[in-house]
């Protein structure tokens, strides 16, 4: 297949509420091949969420709505696509795990019947097919004795085996993309790098493309081979993993990698982002960051900047970002001797 | 920057007084509270708007449909025909206008005030059947009138005695707990034990069959306070027992206040607001009590006037086919009656508990 | 579980204890001595009159009466005679008790089977004219006493034609087959039971409707929507039966409704249950009849408030397995 496999263009989803709208994506645009790991990486409140669950058009309205913009997936595009069509692609082309394995099941069927309803709807499976199909993604996923476990209620697992049973449905009916929505914040940390190294191989084993979004940019680097680090319903820069620890061309992300404790590194104190993520009811005027920006000059304050790419693959929505690139600004703030 | 959630300074308020303006703030609410403050209204002057006594028959219509006013403000007489019995038929020619504050049947306003006009009526021989006669020639609408007193003030005379017997025993049972809270709440759970109605009954068979109009209110109020006192104090019991711990409460108790005055001046107070809005949507439930006692003649007796009494007239399939405005009518007041209770005690609900309003949730 | 239904079963007994000894209360306290009423009625024969007398100690003191009377009914199951029946109390109210199951249950089924549906639909819908439509229609029915929707409906019988104006069978229905007699005794119900039933309907709909709307909410609906499914298998198959578990606790309430909603309808309708028999035998001071009436329905209230916990137990996994 020539081009992307999922191509998102200037996506908007806005939520109109009692207070106002809220603009929850704002004119996100990402890319994602077959096969590779792009991450999504935000603070709480970016608006990463919205965008994952805006791919699979399951934002719920009222009051949320996709304004505008293009999600085309194998060239087909998804905005227009009839319901009946689209959830054909759910759960069978596209699948998704989310932030909390403790209530994304349904406390009232068993885990088993919980996977093999996905093969059952999508491949049209019999009862034993599907049952069957089900304890083979349980043993795929690492869950000791499948079969027992089948019959089990979600609450009778444990938060890791619950998110091992998320992912069994998840990839089910064997999807080409799997969105992965913050699958390991809820998780113990042992737990959280089990899980991880589960959906590496798994991505490895079965060749899907992952969407994963995380506000941790240590599970990142460990997983991803593509980032888009959002701020305030944007995408305020994109690059290859390397490139971006190693060249942050956004003050943001600048930020967001000088609040990582690096090894072998002893520091007076953890840096922080002044400030705090903006009310997506009321975005700042010119440049969403501008506020908590150190290095922001009098035009980030009135003009918005454009998402400028700087080099192949790298590019950012700073009116500074050449400067940055350039090396004669240190994005963290300070001209650079 | 303006900030869109800032306006004027916020002007500490009570919370009855924010509850007032919620409540005013809800037009439906408003609507509600017109409606019934009509509604009392006219029972409390029932006897001026009455054009007729509640007693007042007509020795030869009875069964008397309703009558028309004509465009030009006039009503004509009836007769009997020969057609069929309770059939009526227009004297030609005769007719009678409706006046004003006309002279009739004298009476004691608001129960002291004599008098003897009424708000509209006509002259003999014409009769004003708004909503039709009864089996005895009597005005419906005046009865209606009438039995308003009765229908709408039971409800508010049981409620207030039930609704005290259940927060004092309730508060009472929350507040000492031990053998008093088992006591009263073993109570309660038996009262709640039996189907409302059946108790309600059984309560009235306890009374002799046949009293005085003024025992029969007495009674029926007694029954219903009996029967409604119980779910209140579980409730209350249940929100004292929580309230109990509030460190005001605590604070009360170590500034050496009495457990008398702690419930009543502390605790009490903070369960306010359900309870009145308890209150107001337990009121129909009530006014249905006396509805369905008279209307099983174990309530307001004839010639005494009552919506329950007059719905019960209605029961014969043989008076429902022939004369329905004898169900319509009562049933009419008992609908509207009901269905405002329903919709105040609803925006008291929003305008007492902004948790639950009805865009609570964004 | 086992436990847990014969501790529910104990608590019952001293409920019905004390509510027969209010009943008890309570008809003492009544005027006149209802013993009087038969001493002067021939039909009554003395003979019965004197081992109703002795067996349930009616010349002793009022303590020693109901203590005879708890005692035949415990270990005789002998609730006494009904004087207006001449036949003993129990075999009088094991019918009426029947119909008025019967017709209560069929009340629930009419609220509880148009308040599943149609507060899925106003809460799938919510906020459009189908949620407001339903929410002022059953607000309108919540409105109208059973006593007004009962005169109403039985107009309605006798306009159309389409329904018996009351009573629970044909004059020849003891000469009908098994299933004409069943379809007779249906069609008798119909009318009865949307008096019972449509009163509740506004409530346990507007209940169910925050029910669904609670569980719209949770994660997993969305996980759900996320695996392909059609919008009415994510209701039917993943919302319903969890917006179900709260509503469970609710039908006992509900029968406490229901069975003065079936004293209405009874009296209405003229149908043979527990309702009429008690106001015949207040009329015709049946004082057993009276007591054994109201013991019934307050049985039948808390048997349904058991049963309503024993389904809550059932519904959900979380408590089934505990």
């Amino acid at each position: 297949m020539s081009g992307p496999l999922l191509e998102v263009r200037d996506l908007h989803t806005h939520f109109f509420t009692e207070d106002g709208v809220v603009r929850a994506v704002d004119g996100v645009s990402f890319t994602l091949a077959a096969g590779e790991t792009l991450a999504v990486v935000g603070e709480s409140g970016s608006g990463k969420s919205v965008t994952s669950l805006s791919l699979l058009r399951l934002v719920a309205d009222p009051p949320g709505r996709i304004v505008s913009g293009s999600i085309r997936f194998g060239g087909v595009e998804l905005l227009t696509l009839p319901e009946g069509e689209m959830r054909r692609i759910r759960g069978r082309r596209i699948s998704m795990i989310f932030q909390e394995p403790m209530t994304s099941l349904n406390p009232v069927h068993t885990c088993g019947a919980q996977i093999a309803e996905v093969a059952a709807l999508h491949e049209g499976l019999s009862r034993e097919a599907a049952h069957a199909r089900a304890v083979e993604m349980l043993k795929l996923v690492g869950i000791p004795a499948p079969e027992q476990r089948a019959h089990e209620y979600p609450h009778q697992l444990s938060g890791g085996m619950r998110q091992r049973v998320m992912i069994a449905m998840a990839l089910a009916c064997r999807p080409d993309v799997l969105i992965a929505d913050e699958p390991t914040t809820a998780l113990d940390v042992t737990i959280q790098a089990q899980i991880l190294e589960l959906l590496a191989r798994l991505r490895r084993e079965l060749g899907m493309a992952v969407l994963l979004v995380t506000h941790d940019l240590g599970v990142v680097a460990e997983t991803a081979d593509r980032v888009a680090v959002m701020y305030a319903g944007q995408v305020v820069e994109q690059a290859d993993v390397r490139a971006l620890f190693a060249r942050p061309a956004h003050p943001y992300t600048a930020g967001l990698l000088a609040s990582l404790p690096r090894l072998g590194e002893r520091r007076e104190r953890l840096r922080v982002i002044p400030g705090t993520v903006p009310n997506p009811a009321r975005f700042p005027s010119g440049c969403r960051f501008h506020p908590r920006c150190p290095v922001a000059v009098d035009r980030c304050r009135t003009e918005a900047p454009a998402f400028v790419e700087l080099a192949a693959g790298h590019a950012s929505r700073c009116w500074r970002a050449a400067e940055i690139a350039a090396g004669t600004l240190d994005p963290a703030g300070g001209e650079r001797s | 920057m303006t900030d869109a959630r800032g306006g004027p300074a916020p002007v500490p308020q009570s919370p009855a007084r924010r509850a007032w303006s919620a409540l005013r703030a809800n037009r439906v609410g408003t609507v509600a509270a017109t409606v019934l403050v009509v509604l009392y209204a006219c029972a409390a002057l029932a006897p001026f708007l009455a054009p007729y006594g509640e007693g007042e028959m007509d020795r030869v219509r009875f069964f008397h449909p309703p009558t028309p006013v004509r465009w030009d403000g006039r009503v004509d007489v009836t007769r009997p025909t020969a057609a069929g019995v309770n059939r009526y038929e227009a004297v030609p020619g005769a007719s009678a206008p409706v006046r004003w504050f006309v002279r009739g049947a004298p009476y004691r306003l608001l129960g002291v005030i004599p008098a003897d006009r009424h708000l509209f009526g006509v002259d003999a021989p014409a009769r004003l059947y708004l909503f039709g006669a009864d089996s005895m020639g009597r005005d419906v609408f005046s009865r209606l009138l009438y039995g308003a007193q009765v229908s709408l003030t039971v409800g508010l005379v049981g409620i207030l005695i039930s609704f005290t017997l259940g927060l004092v025993l309730g508060g009472v049972a929350g507040y000492l707990g031990g053998w008093v809270d088992t006591l009263v709440m073993r109570g309660a759970e038996l009262f709640l034990s039996v189907p409302a109605l059946y108790l309600v009954v059984a309560l009235r068979a306890a009374f002799p069959a046949h009293l005085s109009s003024r025992q029969v209110y007495v009674a029926i109020v007694v029954v219903l306070a009996f029967v409604g006192w119980a779910s209140l104090a579980r409730v209350v019991r249940g929100m004292v027992l929580s309230l109990r711990r509030a460190e005001y409460v605590l604070a009360a108790e170590a500034l050496g206040m009495s457990r008398a005055r702690v419930l009543v001046r502390h605790i009490l107070p903070n369960t306010a607001s359900f309870v009145i809005v308890a209150a107001t949507v337990a009121v129909p439930g009530y006014i249905l009590g006396e509805v369905f006692l008279s209307f099983l003649g174990m309530g307001v007796q004839e010639p005494a006037a009552s919506w329950g009494n007059m719905l019960g007239a209605a029961r014969s399939v043989s008076v429902l086919r022939d004369h329905p405005w004898l169900l319509f009518a009562p049933g009419a007041a008992i609908f509207v009656t009901v269905m405002t209770f329903h919709v105040f005690g609803d925006a008291l609900r929003d305008a007492l508990d902004p948790r639950q309003g009805p865009g609570g949730r964004a | 579980m086992r436990t847990f239904v014969l501790r529910r079963l104990l608590e019952a007994v001293p409920v019905l204890f004390g509510v027969s000894a209010l009943t008890f209360l309570l008809l003492q306290l009544a005027p006149g001595n209802f013993l009087d009423a038969f001493l002067e009625n021939p039909s009554v024969s003395q003979a019965q009159l004197a081992q109703m007398s002795r067996n349930f100690g009616l010349d002793r003191p009022w303590y020693v009466q109901y203590a005879l009377y708890v005692k035949n009914v415990v270990l005789h199951l002998d609730f006494g005679q009904s004087f207006s029946y001449h036949q003993p109390v129990f075999t009088v109210l094991r019918r009426g008790m029947g119909n008025t199951l019967l017709l209560a249950l069929a009340g629930a089924c009419v609220t509880w089977g148009l308040a599943l549906p149609f507060g899925l639909l106003a809460a799938a819908r919510r906020g459009t004219w189908v949620d407001r439509t339903l929410s002022l229609g059953s607000f309108a029915l919540l409105s109208l006493p059973e006593v007004l929707s009962g005169l109403l409906l039985l107009l309605f019988a006798w306009r159309t034609g389409w329904f018996p104006i009351g009573g629970m069978h044909d004059l020849d229905h003891d000469r009908m087959a098994f299933v004409p007699r069943v379809l007779d005794t249906l069609h008798h119900l119909v009318l009865p039971a949307l008096v019972v039933g449509l009163v509740p309907l506004a409530s346990r709909m507007r209940q169910m409707r925050a029910s669904v709307l609670d569980v719209l909410r949770l994660d997993w609906v969305t996980t759900a929507r996320a695996k392909g499914l059609p919008e009415r298998d994510v209701l039917v198959r993943h919302v319903l039966p969890n917006a179900l578990n709260p509503l469970i606790t609710l039908f006992g309430f509900t029968l406490g409704s229901l069975l003065s909603g079936s004293f209405v309808a009874e009296t209405v309708f003229a149908w043979p249950g527990l309702g009429s028999l008690t106001l015949e035998a207040i009329q015709r001071q049946d004082q057993y009849l009276v007591m054994g009436a109201v013991l019934m329905a307050s049985a039948l209230l808390v048997a349904g408030n058991l049963v309503a916990d024993l389904l809550l137990a059932l519904a959900d996994p979380r408590v089934r397995h505990d």
